[in-house]
């Protein structure tokens, strides 16, 4: 197994910065979606309620991969128009073809986690902070943040790794991330050990993730 | 009216195809949650066990299929099984043409990456229900296992149902990654139906369509069950339980 | 709810059997079903092709039964290993790597690769210098992307699961050219695709010897029982009989080497 990934270690690395790159670009510009649609979801009894949750429902309910095929071959269909509108250097492009998809997909599940944080302030605390008079900023940083935070960022952390998982299904739109690369130099050697390989980086990159979550989420256990 | 043509039934539309392709996606998904949710137990007993390696095993256990992107596990389990299963039959001394199905090894994998998460709903089902159950039915003489099947069980089943619902979901959405072990699930027929028709826009929407309202009729089926199960409760806890 | 468990209970079982040993006269044939006009999956749900033709009439010829499933292309190689199938009929090039992995029959053909260019792009030839800067496209761990690699290190190459997935790609303008089976190209293309038409030669990766049925290493009885049917077909007319019914002409010739055509 070692000498599969010495022997391709450009690939591998170059498999491992796709894989953290993607995935981290799709849990910041989902948690950008997801502010406006949580708030929605969490302030709104009307309509922008009703939308929040149309929205939340169809990009939970589609598969990763099916949405993956409609974004990048579906939507592929149509490039005379997206080229007459001038997206199609978006679109022809599989990496941000599959970003979009994962930050679709993503957004959905981040907007109910900040629906959930925004629900734990509650009217008592708001009520709270009026009697003691604080001022907006301080309230924000000292009082509503962290209890937000301490609310939100467990679940976060969690769809962050469940986000760098998802990103494996770029390789099925030819992207080179880690399982890409692993299908690459399996379809060449007919070895399964390139599997393990690819394994083993995501095992490592979880533990890593999981132990800074940990010392992150310790910073705010005093609220919890 | 092309649209439709192309959804019809028979031998020029390719909607007996997909109805198929449904069957198999429900049938997958159907057998593997059972298989799934007792293995959630197993696991969550796994790492209470008083022995310590049983302890590490499962841990070990739910932090690699919690890890691994589900089609690495796929791939993984559908190719080395093979080597596992013949040398399982060749301690008993059985020659066999054995081959694993694409159906068996999705089987396997989907309840292993879902039985991972599902000791956890597990864990905080029984939490829920609480130690002083186990201690009056143990006080009341009952065996272990009967307090299991007559005592927390039945109490179980309200705090379990929203986490095991929620995997449900994940699973019927993670069935489509078989496609890519040559399984005829739904979406692997949506592939086929594109490579001879050159419309991938429309069936995938199609397929994309068929999951939402899986998902969406899945979510009211919970709603239901959640009801039903805590029937006893809404006088106590008000309506909102 | 009961007839739903019901059919659950029977498609597991369904499944099960699927697994259990098979009939001693039965052959497990693979191949991958995404490859026409060779193999494909028709809209009755039933695999179809010149390999499955070719198949059946060898199975034919030995006095058994036919039983056919499709694979993804890039485990087709482990999943025989795995035996999940006997006989692969799936239009695989004969190669010395390949050779160390699977034992092969007799060549029945010859699959030569052709590039495909956007029509737009009005290329006249396919060198590299007429493709600096050109996205191409092929299926992954199919032998043209070695040929790629080797005479056409400079461009862009973007590797597909399936075949029918880089013709997609071509249609919606993603890729210049596709490098691919002329055979399996000229299908698509009658396929009412207007975008795209051929250019350049043919030619076959160095050291390829024709397409080949594979064998798994410990089979080679079976090898030889499938070469002699493949003789007997070729003596008594039905091999010329199927190929007529898909190619107009002969596909026994074998066409240039790639270093022929690139010089290297």
């Amino acid at each position: 197994m070692l000498d599969l990934w010495l022997g391709y270690i450009d690939l591998w690395t170059y498999g491992l910065i796709t894989t953290a790159a993607l995935s981290t670009a799709a849990i910041f510009l989902g948690f950008l979606l997801a502010l406006p649609i949580g708030f929605a979801r969490s302030k709104s009894k009307g309509i922008l309620g009703w939308l929040a949750l149309g929205y939340i429902n169809l990009f939970r309910g589609i598969p990763l991969l099916v949405l993956l095929f409609i974004v990048y071959y579906g939507l592929g269909q149509f490039n005379h128009e997206l080229r007459a509108v001038g997206l199609w250097w978006f679109f022809r492009d599989a990496y941000y073809c599959g970003l979009l998809a994962l930050v679709l997909n993503t957004s959905a599940y981040q907007a109910e986690i900040i629906r959930g944080g925004l629900d734990a302030i509650t009217t008592a605390i708001l009520e709270t902070i009026a009697a003691l008079s604080l001022s907006r900023w301080v309230a924000f940083r000292r009082v509503l943040l962290p209890i937000a935070l301490a609310r939100t960022l467990p679940a976060l952390g969690n769809e962050f790794i469940l986000l760098l998982k998802a990103t494996s299904l770029l390789a099925i739109i030819t992207v080179f991330d880690l399982v890409g690369q692993a299908r690459f130099i399996f379809s060449r050697t007919f070895d399964l050990q390139a599997y393990y390989v690819a394994a083993l980086h995501y095992l490592v990159l979880v533990l890593i993730i999981e132990w800074l979550l940990r010392r992150i989420e310790s910073r705010f256990s005093w609220v919890a | 009216m092309e649209f439709l043509k192309l959804l019809s039934f028979g031998a020029s539309g390719w909607g007996d195809e997909l109805a198929l392709g449904l069957g198999v996606t429900l049938a997958l998904s159907f057998a593997t949650f059972p298989v799934a949710v007792a293995l959630s137990f197993l696991i969550h007993w796994a790492k209470i066990s008083s022995a310590a390696p049983v302890r590490a095993a499962a841990r070990v256990y739910t932090t690699v299929f919690k890890s691994l992107p589900e089609i690495l596990t796929l791939l993984i389990l559908y190719y080395q099984s093979q080597i596992a299963v013949a040398w399982i039959l060749e301690q008993f001394s059985v020659t066999s043409n054995f081959s694993m199905s694409p159906f068996l090894a999705g089987l396997i994998a989907l309840s292993f990456v879902i039985s991972a998460y599902g000791s956890e709903v597990v864990r905080a089902a029984l939490n829920a229900v609480g130690q002083g159950q186990f201690e009056a039915a143990r006080s009341l003489g009952l065996s272990r296992f009967k307090t299991f099947l007559k005592v927390i069980l039945p109490q179980l089943w309200r705090h379990a149902i929203p986490g095991f619902g929620n995997l449900w979901v994940i699973l019927l959405k993670d069935t489509s990654l078989v496609s890519v072990i040559a399984l005829s699930d739904l979406t692997s027929v949506a592939g086929l139906a594109i490579n001879t028709t050159r419309k991938p826009f429309f069936f995938y929407l199609v397929i994309a369509t068929i999951y939402v309202a899986l998902v969406m009729l899945s979510s009211r089926a919970q709603r239901q069950l959640e009801k039903r199960a805590s029937r006893g409760f809404l006088r106590m806890d008000g309506p909102d339980a | 709810m009961t007839s739903l468990l019901k059919m659950t209970a029977i498609a597991v079982f369904a499944a099960m059997l699927q697994a259990t040993p098979v009939h001693a006269e039965t052959l497990r044939m693979g191949t991958e079903g995404a490859y026409a006009p060779f193999n494909s999956v028709a809209e009755n749900g039933e695999i179809k092709g010149f390999d499955v033709d070719i198949g059946n009439a060898v199975c034919a010829e030995m006095q058994v039964e036919c039983e056919w499933s499709t694979h993804e292309w890039t485990g087709i190689i482990p999943a025989l290993d795995a035996n999940k199938f006997d006989v692969m009929v799936a239009s695989m090039a004969i190669t010395k790597p390949r050779m160390e992995k699977v034992n092969f029959s007799n060549p029945y053909y010859f699959n030569a690769m052709r590039f495909a260019a956007r029509k737009d792009l009005s290329l006249k030839e396919a060198t590299p210098e007429a493709l600096k800067g050109m996205v191409i496209g092929t299926q992954s761990g199919s032998v043209a992307v070695e040929a790629l690699k080797q005479f056409f290190p400079d461009n862009q190459i973007k590797l597909y699961p399936k075949l029918g997935e880089a013709f997609l790609d071509m249609e919606n303008g993603r890729l210049d050219l596709v490098l691919e089976s002329k055979f399996a190209i000229n299908d698509w293309m009658t396929k009412g695709v207007d975008c795209c038409e051929f250019v350049g030669e043919d030619f076959l990766l160095d050291g390829t010897i024709g397409t080949g049925m594979a064998f798994r290493k410990g089979d080679a009885a079976l090898r030889d029982r499938v070469n002699t049917a493949l003789d007997a077909i070729a003596k008594n007319g039905k091999y010329t009989e199927i190929r007529a019914k898909y190619f107009g002409f002969d596909i026994m010739g074998k066409p240039k080497t790639a270093s022929e055509l690139y010089g290297k």
